[in-house]
């Protein structure tokens, strides 16, 4: 492309991306344009038609939460109409036991504002639990939630620790919140949570989705509780899909004079004594910008964009340590179905079936970590029904969501994931061959939680493996690790992706960092894109949404 | 976000992305809504299958590029958006490992097809001379011009030669003309093939024109770097950049009218838009009978609606994921092959064309199958991983199969068909096998309709092409200049006036009627080319 110039460059057109360049158009008012490598911009909030067509699919962030989005749809009122509408099923997350056909279901707050019908379905189990769900509940909405609402929407301070868990123990009301619970595990903040394994497994199952890790590891308990938490209680999906979020913010940014630029992929950032100019395009061309702000993964920021000459050498020694192991590789499938599948739970729980995200388990609470580390250690046939892997899956049609845009009518979209080994463990031939012996399992693993999921009920499938998820979104860690960074407690929040680099600046001048790989955590967070703004007004003396809009954050 | 606006569009495909960007440019205030989550309509590319290859699901080839007016009129460019006009557009390869190439040189063709016939090869220049002055002197500029009357149409081409050679040629039927200029039995079957691939059926007389539009396109298919949905994309971008917005997933209703006026419309989950033109780019059944809804239509529209035909053959399509681009067995006698745009494959004799027509009529599937096919990333390495190739098959098949249409959802079935192709694949191109064809899906006829509904039994056209739905009659008599008998409702869709396929005709003629009734800044001129027929007298 010719040579242009803009006020602000964005490298990487994900939702980081986007949403820092809705900040800056808006409200910074710069010129700002976006480079992304891909046919479409959005990143992680992507939907297409895989399985079959007018079936559709969201190709990687699928589970949304009202904690993504609450500022974004205040400074931009017409976001939700533009397309980032969150709708939210009767329950939002749940996990079948094979055992029994029991099931525990989690409520979001919309449905269940005092957590009575979350309560009710662990008091099947434990009349305890139940109360003592009742009881976590009071403290969640009065204190936990509020506190970690502020600690997504507010940037870091550059080289301090994490305030957040010394924060929430401060305004917690004396002996509810346990100090020790910042070294633990999630197994062990459940213990003294709650009796019934039921519940627990819940927990775990709902700690292994948010990060592809298992419930054991010390010292990650805290923020799985608080993670998992939060996902039950704001879970959602969006309306046509998490791409119609990227359209709203497509459109907001170029509505505000915004320029985004597709399948253009950047070589360089342009730095000039200690001060970034620009960026530097694959083909040649020079973009001159004052600001530019990297939206890849702090690793190719850091090696790729800037190189060893402009950074000191212990952040790229630190760069070059960031993890993605303990995060597990994963299948993941879309389905076009007949009809939605029709669990044997729904016996236990009519509201089984009318559940977004459905976890398909055990009650054995070691059986993840089991799995985890027989795939993470071995190199066994990733999908052998040797290996008891449980999927997890969700139906966006399902009538409670209420969005029939997703599937012709009368039919059903649906995905599930499961986890496996890294990508790196097979070839890409091979993974490809397993694609069909592993759609025979999965379906086979369906049919004994729902008899209706045999392959007549199947009108087109696409499997994607870790390979496929490693190569389809830029910058994935080798393993498919769809957060970028494990979201272990040394990487997140403010040491995410390290505490010289967390608050989003970085040792040059006008270039800046954000992305999944910042605080505070992966996922398609808006907070990544909001908080990299807040650093930039600061720093050149621009507007601040909650100056303008009468917030604290 | 408001409720009111100058103009609401139903259907972002591109007849709709087209009609929002001219009217947005002139001032007025758009929203173009679609029921699925991505604008585009046909202009869809998605990852399907392996990472980094990228597949046009619907389509692909962009053949009037060099006439229709919004290449003039908007910068495309300027949006990363840009067409590749490979020079080897058709190549038909045969047993014996030679081959007939279309070149979008003239000269180049002619001496491909003087390898296999010299005489047919002098007819090619005989009839490409006579599509190429039809095309360019009256039907490429008609296209962009509303509908004549077919009384003063005949009257006027009358007036003129060129005028009465396009009336001659448009009573023909494909075969007559592919009989009346060639001899050789694969130039017949390319030349037939060519003409009828988007479905005009080769014994009917009436529509000739297309047979010259087509054979003259065939040294004009380009596509779009990046995949189509690059194009649609740049013209949403162009809508946001004028105020105003195009919308998914947002499924109308209802289009609301009251005293004979259309006012806005109602959207599935209630909300109620104003508006004071409506344009439907979906077809007939559902604007009228379901938007409009029968109480507010005169009895004699209602009919003529009632009446419209959907089309009696469909296409499956096949994507492919590879590891090499295909090494053709005829690239020993012509290496140019293996660049062409578009291949037909199994389809060596005009009785091999015939027969698998009539197949597919009779709502069957040949045991042997033929098709084009193409490899996009031979053209344009964007749309797959360096070093690989992506492939597309269309083939012609019914929507109703004569076990029901149901059938298409069987996954067996739909491996079955596939490996049909497959087989003919491997045969012209023997580097084609297990190890190099990596992944591949298949979309049926029924996914057509389950995709874009207003795509009724697979119709990718909206309606047949037939004499009584075409020209002044697309959709019909009343609805043809794109107003309609209900004030302010206009129709802009393939099923309207000039047609389907991406053309850019029904969008653009829909958006200048409405320019016209809503007073708007009218910022683009009349096109060249039909400025000229108009000064022949040809319009």
């Amino acid at each position: 492309m010719a040579d242009e110039k803009f006020d602000a460059v964005v490298v990487g057109g994900g939702n980081k991306g986007l949403v820092t360049a809705m900040y800056l158009t808006k409200y910074g008012g710069m010129k700002t344009g976006i480079f992304e490598v891909r046919h479409e911009a959005g990143g992680g909030w992507s939907t297409e038609e895989v399985a079959a067509p007018g079936f559709t699919f969201n190709t990687h962030s699928t589970a949304h939460c009202t904690f993504y989005y609450d500022l974004l749809w205040e400074d931009f009122p017409d976001f939700k109409e533009k397309g980032a509408e969150l709708l939210h099923a009767r329950a939002s997350t749940g996990g079948i036991f094979i055992e029994d056909h029991s099931a525990i279901l989690f409520y979001n707050r919309v449905n269940d504002p005092n957590w009575e019908k979350t309560a009710a379905s662990a008091a099947k189990f434990s009349i305890r639990d139940g109360e003592a769900l009742l009881k976590f509940g009071r403290l969640w909405d009065d204190f936990i939630y509020p506190e970690f609402q502020r600690w997504l929407w507010t940037p870091p301070t550059a080289g301090q620790p994490d305030p957040f868990f010394e924060n929430v123990l401060r305004i917690c009301p004396k002996g509810s919140i346990d100090p020790s619970w910042e070294n633990k595990s999630l197994m062990q903040i459940s213990d003294e949570l709650f009796e019934s394994v039921e519940v627990k497994c819940g927990l775990y199952r709902g700690g292994y989705s948010y990060w592809g890790g298992p419930a054991h590891v010390q010292g990650n308990g805290w923020h799985l509780i608080v993670i998992t938490m939060a996902a039950a209680r704001e879970f959602g999906l969006i309306r046509g899909g998490t791409h119609s979020s990227a359209h709203a913010a497509q459109k907001i940014v170029v509505e505000n004079g915004g320029k985004i630029f597709t399948r253009t992929e950047v070589d360089k950032v342009i730095v000039e004594n200690g001060r970034a100019k620009g960026i530097r395009l694959k083909d040649g061309s020079v973009v001159e910008a004052k600001v530019v702000i990297s939206s890849l993964s702090p690793q190719s920021m850091c090696l790729d964009l800037i190189g060893e000459d402009h950074l000191p050498q212990h952040i790229m020694r630190k760069a070059k340590a960031l993890t993605a192991f303990y995060s597990a590789g994963g299948w993941w499938d879309a389905w076009a179905l007949h009809e939605p599948p029709n669990y044997t739970a729904a016996e236990f729980d009519p509201d089984v079936n009318e559940t977004a995200f459905i976890a398909l388990m055990d009650k054995d609470p070691w059986s993840l970590s089991r799995e985890f580390w027989k795939r993470k250690l071995g190199r066994e046939w990733p999908g052998s029904p040797l290996i008891h892997g449980f999927p997890n899956t969700w139906s966006p049609s399902i009538s409670s969501v209420g969005d029939p845009s997703q599937a012709p009518p009368g039919k059903c979209a649906a995905g599930n994931e499961l986890y496996t080994c890294a990508a790196d463990v097979f070839t890409e031939k091979e993974w490809n061959e397993f694609k069909k012996p592993h759609a025979d399992f999965v379906l086979e693993m369906w049919g004994k939680f729902a008899p209706n999921m045999t392959w007549d009920n199947v009108i087109g499938y696409r499997i994607d493996s870790p390979w496929d998820i490693t190569y389809r979104l830029r910058h994935t860690p080798i393993n498919g690790c769809w957060n970028l960074l494990d979201c272990v407690s040394s990487q997140v929040g403010w040491n995410r992706p390290m505490m010289e680099l967390s608050d989003h600046r970085t040792p040059i001048k006008g270039l800046y960092g954000t992305g999944s790989g910042w605080h505070p955590l992966g996922y398609g967070l808006g907070a990544g894109g909001y908080n990299c703004y807040q650093v930039i007004a600061e720093d050149w003396g621009l507007i601040k949404p909650q100056d303008r809009n009468k917030r604290p954050y | 976000m408001d409720k009111k606006f100058d103009v609401i569009i139903i259907g972002a495909g591109p007849n709709g992305l087209e009609a929002g960007v001219y009217l947005s440019k002139a001032g007025l205030k758009v929203l173009v809504l679609d029921k699925r989550y991505e604008i585009g309509g046909g202009l869809a590319t998605d990852e399907l299958l392996l990472a980094d290859y990228l597949f046009n699901t619907h389509s692909i080839y962009m053949m009037m590029a060099d006439y229709a007016p919004i290449y003039k009129d908007i910068d495309f460019e300027a949006y990363n958006c840009r067409h590749i006009h490979p020079d080897v557009q058709f190549a038909l390869p045969l047993s014996d490992g030679r081959c007939i190439c279309l070149y979008s040189d003239m000269e180049k063709t002619c001496e491909s097809i003087a390898r296999i016939s010299p005489k047919d090869a002098e007819s090619y220049r005989k009839l490409s001379r006579i599509a190429g002055m039809c095309v360019d002197g009256f039907i490429a500029p008609a296209t962009y011009v509303p509908a004549v009357p077919p009384l003063d149409q005949v009257r006027q081409l009358q007036a003129t030669d060129l005028g009465k050679m396009v009336l001659e040629y448009s009573e023909k039927s494909p075969q007559e003309i592919v009989h009346e200029f060639f001899e050789h039995e694969s130039v017949r079957a390319l030349m037939l093939y060519v003409s009828c691939m988007w479905g005009l059926h080769y014994d009917l007389g009436g529509l000739g024109y297309l047979v010259l539009l087509y054979l003259n396109r065939a040294s004009n298919y380009r596509i779009a770097r990046g995949g189509s949905h690059t194009i649609a994309s740049a013209l949403a971008k162009m809508i946001h950049e004028n105020g105003g917005i195009a919308l998914g997933p947002r499924r109308v209703n209802e289009i609301i009218i009251k005293e004979g006026a259309a006012q806005g419309v109602v959207l599935q989950d209630g909300t109620t838009l104003e508006a004071k033109a409506v344009i439907s780019t979906i077809d007939p059944h559902q604007t009228f009978l379901k938007l409009v809804g029968e109480d507010n239509l005169e009895e004699d529209l209602t009919e003529k609606v009632k009446g419209w035909q959907w089309e009696d053959s469909s296409l499956l399509t096949m994507h492919l994921c590879l590891e090499e681009r295909p090494n053709f067995t005829a690239a020993g006698s012509d290496p140019q092959v293996n660049d062409a745009l578009i291949y037909i494959l199994g389809c060596e004799t005009e009785e091999d064309v015939i027969k698998d027509w009539d197949a597919v009529h009779r709502g069957e599937i040949p045991e042997q199958a033929s098709f084009h096919c193409s490899f996009p990333s031979v053209h344009d390495p964007l749309q797959a991983p360096p070093n690989r190739c992506s492939g597309l098959i269309t083939r012609a098949v019914p929507y109703r199969l004569k076990e029901g249409k149901e059938k298409w959802y069987n996954i067996d079935f739909q491996d079955k068909i596939g490996n049909q192709c497959l087989d003919t694949l491997k045969r012209y191109a023997p580097n084609m096998n297990g190890d190099t064809i990596l992944q591949t899906k298949v979309f049926t006829p029924l996914g057509i309709e389950d995709k874009f509904p207003s795509m009724v039994e697979g119709s990718y056209k909206h309606g047949a092409y037939l004499p009584l739905q075409m020209g002044y009659q697309r959709p019909n008599d009343e609805c043809s200049q794109h107003r309609t008998p209900i004030k302010n409702l206009y129709v802009g869709g393939s099923s309207s006036y000039p047609g389907g396929c991406v053309i850019w005709g029904a969008g653009y003629l829909a958006a200048n009627a409405v320019v016209e009734d809503l007073k708007g800044n009218k910022w683009w001129s009349e096109p060249d080319t039909v400025a000229k027929a108009k000064k022949e007298g040809l319009l």
